[in-house]
């Protein structure tokens, strides 16, 4: 065991700290008015090579891994879980390119992928289904020269400013885990974005949806083999957005600790700072402890991806504990700043209002627990 | 940063937990009953190197490190956290004398003291004090020849085992503190009353009562005026990671028995195992296991590397883990349903002694307080 980070880990901190610092902190207000993504924001990240962060430098990436990228998520949460996550799921749309791609896909997208020229949505969910995969309704139906494809897929994070989808649907006629991937060009016919969701929090990332009416896709745009749509879809969920979503709750806790121990220092009560008070201290302790022990789960979880390992268990528990301990942490530096909490003059209230967007998201705590459960539980 | 144990933590753990399951399990029953510490069973730890882990090769012990003995206490646990309490609190005693004996103490005291032929317990808590060290009225006064010393110490576990104590007492002259090695034996020494407990059966819990106690003066044990540094660091470095590593040791345990059962139980026609309920359970005690376990390791890390900044991380280990254990064995027991309050299990006994964590070594309340201000404290 050493838990020393590396040089180039360290590294890697200090840079991403100060490009949020200074390249994301002056746009959080104006994020938080307009909930729009700035894209001259996304271009600046994609030429400091975050999008490729785990993607292999042969594609053009830097190739340091996804604990790597769990510190430079962490990193950005702390300044903005909105762009945060919209980075988050930019690295996974273009991660599963990269990983589950076919050599021509790699070669037609990359290096552009891991600069963020092109951006790619994973698009899963629908009305009907998510964590059931199985109930998602989107058809793909082979036309001989092309697929076919209708459906409508929400919840879509990066919907209005990707250029490119892979979406999860079912073989019509298959049987019932008969899914597919397909990669799909904006400008495609037949494919366009629907409405933009208003959210409580991640002010900046936008979420919509993206429709499929008799989409023609063609043959070469299957993504994966036929048939292994699930396995594509669970992939990319487990290895990328579960560790993303672990990474933007370690960020908001690390920007509450910080914001509690400020205020706490700064704010007197009784003549003294409130920091002397033992209910003040006992908050921010619990904030530290529960801050450290999501992380060490989430750099566990991210480490055995790495190594290759089976992860899912691990990644499953490191994503609902640490975004339930972000949404308890977040609310405890709330109580600590009173009613300065709820002034939007201060950051509080948006950190614990993007904490509750982290418990649905890539599937839901409830999911996360019965992954967890029946993985440790059921005799296989 | 390295998640994997190395070979030499891989092997001692397997081997622990062996000696564990073959010399400790048998005895749990009878410890159950007649709450006694068998001294067959301190005997054998004592031929196994288990009181000298930390203790160095040239005083007879094995030289490894805090990690390591965390991974020991952890799997004696497993079994007994009754055993691994006295254990742990007999090392504090043996990591005490390496660091702060004088070489004339050291040699007199090896290599039989890191071989558990010599018991030496810590003394510290008194009615009126224990983390609030100001509050003990123990005193010493100088004789000249030797020291006299007056006082009453409660809740030492050990008491009724130990060859010899670790005092703290008041230094009647210049009113600081100091630490004294007092052996059973000495005129004005003795055990007092034995605590009956609510759990940790099998590892005494008394009072060590100093009537006109005379220890000799090269019993001066550290610096002089330095005796109450010398306790807290005793206690955070050992005492905070020993309780941490009981903690984990229950939980595992827990985990274990949880699945065991979840398999076996069948309602419904199915096995358990296969209720969203009871997989969210499972799935919860596993996370705050694994976190628990990597921030514990963390902090016995942090005092392995030397770190002088390891006391806010020992103390949030402590409290995290231990709070954690009562939750996690709790819901083992609520999986037991009506099974877990029947003495043929052991659910039961798990979370009678995970109550037990809360208070010793420092309560979690003077954890949170001890983590709280440091993190305030300006000079971070």
């Amino acid at each position: 065991m050493d838990f020393q980070p590396t040089v180039q880990q360290d590294l890697l901190r200090k840079a991403v700290r100060q490009f949020a610092e200074d390249e994301i902190a002056p746009l959080v207000n104006e994020m938080e008015i307009n909930d729009d993504t700035p894209l001259d924001l996304v271009g600046k990240m994609g030429d400091q090579g975050f999008l490729g962060v785990a993607i292999p430098a042969e594609y053009g990436g830097t190739g340091m891994g996804h604990l790597a990228r769990m510190i430079m998520i962490e990193e950005v949460g702390r300044i903005s879980a909105g762009i945060a996550m919209a980075l988050q799921v930019m690295q996974m749309g273009a991660g599963m390119v990269v990983d589950l791609g076919s050599a021509a896909q790699k070669a037609k997208y990359s290096p552009l992928l891991a600069q963020g020229k092109i951006l790619v949505a994973p698009a899963i969910t629908e009305s009907s289904g998510g964590s059931d995969l199985e109930g998602l309704s989107t058809r793909a139906v082979d036309e001989g020269e092309y697929y076919s494809l209708t459906g409508r897929k929400v919840f879509i994070t990066n919907s209005h400013i990707s250029e490119l989808a892979v979406i999860i649907a079912k073989n019509e006629g298959g049987a019932k885990r008969d899914f597919s991937a397909f990669l799909i060009e904006n400008g495609t016919e037949g494919f366009r974005r629907g409405r933009m969701e208003r959210k409580i929090g991640f002010h900046g990332c936008i979420t919509g949806e993206l429709i499929m009416e008799n989409c023609r896709i063609p043959k070469e745009n299957l993504f994966g083999d036929k048939g292994r749509g699930l396995a594509i879809a669970l992939r990319g969920i487990n290895d990328y957005g579960r560790m993303g979503m672990a990474g933007i709750a370690l960020g908001l806790m690390q920007a509450s600790l910080e914001a509690s121990v400020k205020f706490a220092r700064e704010r007197i009560l009784y003549g003294k700072p409130i920091s002397n008070l033992a209910p003040i201290q006992f908050k921010i302790a619990e904030i530290y402890a529960d801050l450290e022990a999501s992380r060490f789960l989430a750099y566990n979880a991210a480490w055995l991806i790495d190594q290759k390992k089976k992860s899912d268990t691990q990644v499953s528990s490191a994503k609902f504990f640490s975004t339930e301990a972000a949404l308890q942490c977040t609310r405890k530096a709330m109580d600590i700043y009173g009613a300065y909490g709820c002034m939007k003059d201060y950051p509080l209230e948006r950190y614990c209002r993007d904490a509750q967007l982290l418990v649905p998201a890539d599937g839901t705590n409830d999911i996360m627990r019965i992954i967890a459960g029946r993985n440790l539980a059921v005799k296989k | 940063m390295d998640f994997k144990l190395n070979m030499q933590q891989e092997l001692l753990k397997k081997t622990v937990r062996q000696f564990a399951e073959e010399e400790i399990a048998p005895l749990v029953d009878e410890m159950e009953r007649n709450d006694q510490t068998p001294p067959e069973l301190v005997r054998k730890m004592g031929e196994q190197g288990f009181f000298g882990v930390t203790a160095p090769l040239e005083y007879g012990g094995t030289g490894m490190g805090h990690v390591d003995r965390v991974i020991m206490l952890e799997e004696i646990a497993r079994i007994s956290a009754a055993i691994a309490m006295s254990l742990q609190v007999l090392q504090i005693g043996v990591g005490m004398m390496m660091e702060m004996g004088t070489s004339e103490q050291k040699n007199r005291y090896s290599p039989a003291l890191a071989q558990g032929k010599i018991l030496i317990t810590p003394a510290f808590t008194e009615s009126s004090g224990g983390s609030d060290l100001e509050g003990m009225s123990t005193k010493a006064s100088d004789k000249g020849e030797y020291y006299c010393i007056n006082g009453r110490k409660v809740f030492i576990t050990n008491s009724h085992i130990a060859d010899a104590v670790i005092i703290i007492a008041k230094h009647e002259e210049t009113k600081k503190f100091g630490a004294f090695l007092v052996e059973k034996g000495e005129k004005g020494f003795r055990p007092g009353r034995i605590e009956k407990k609510m759990g940790l059966f099998g590892c005494y819990n008394g009072e060590i009562i100093l009537d006109n106690c005379q220890a000799p003066k090269e019993n001066l044990f550290g610096e002089k005026g330095r005796g109450l540094s010398a306790a807290l660091r005793g206690i955070s470095n050992y005492g905070r990671t020993g309780m941490a590593a009981s903690a984990l040791g229950l939980m595992q345990a827990s985990l274990e028995a949880a699945v065991k059962f979840a398999q076996e139980r069948t309602l419904y026609g199915k096995a358990i195992s296969n209720l969203a309920p009871i997989q969210f359970k499972i799935a919860e005690i596993y996370a705050e296991l694994e976190a628990s376990r990597l921030m514990s390791y963390y902090a016995a890390w942090l005092v392995e590397q030397g770190s002088k900044r390891s006391d806010t991380q020992t103390a949030a280990a402590k409290f995290f883990a231990t709070e954690a254990s009562l939750r996690c064995t709790r819901k083992t027991m609520d999986i037991y349903g009506a099974y877990s309050c029947i003495k043929d299990y052991p659910v039961e006994r798990y979370y009678r002694d995970a109550q037990l964590l809360i208070s010793a070594d420092g309560t979690s309340d003077i954890k949170r307080i001890i983590v709280g201000r440091n993190l305030t404290a300006k000079k971070n």
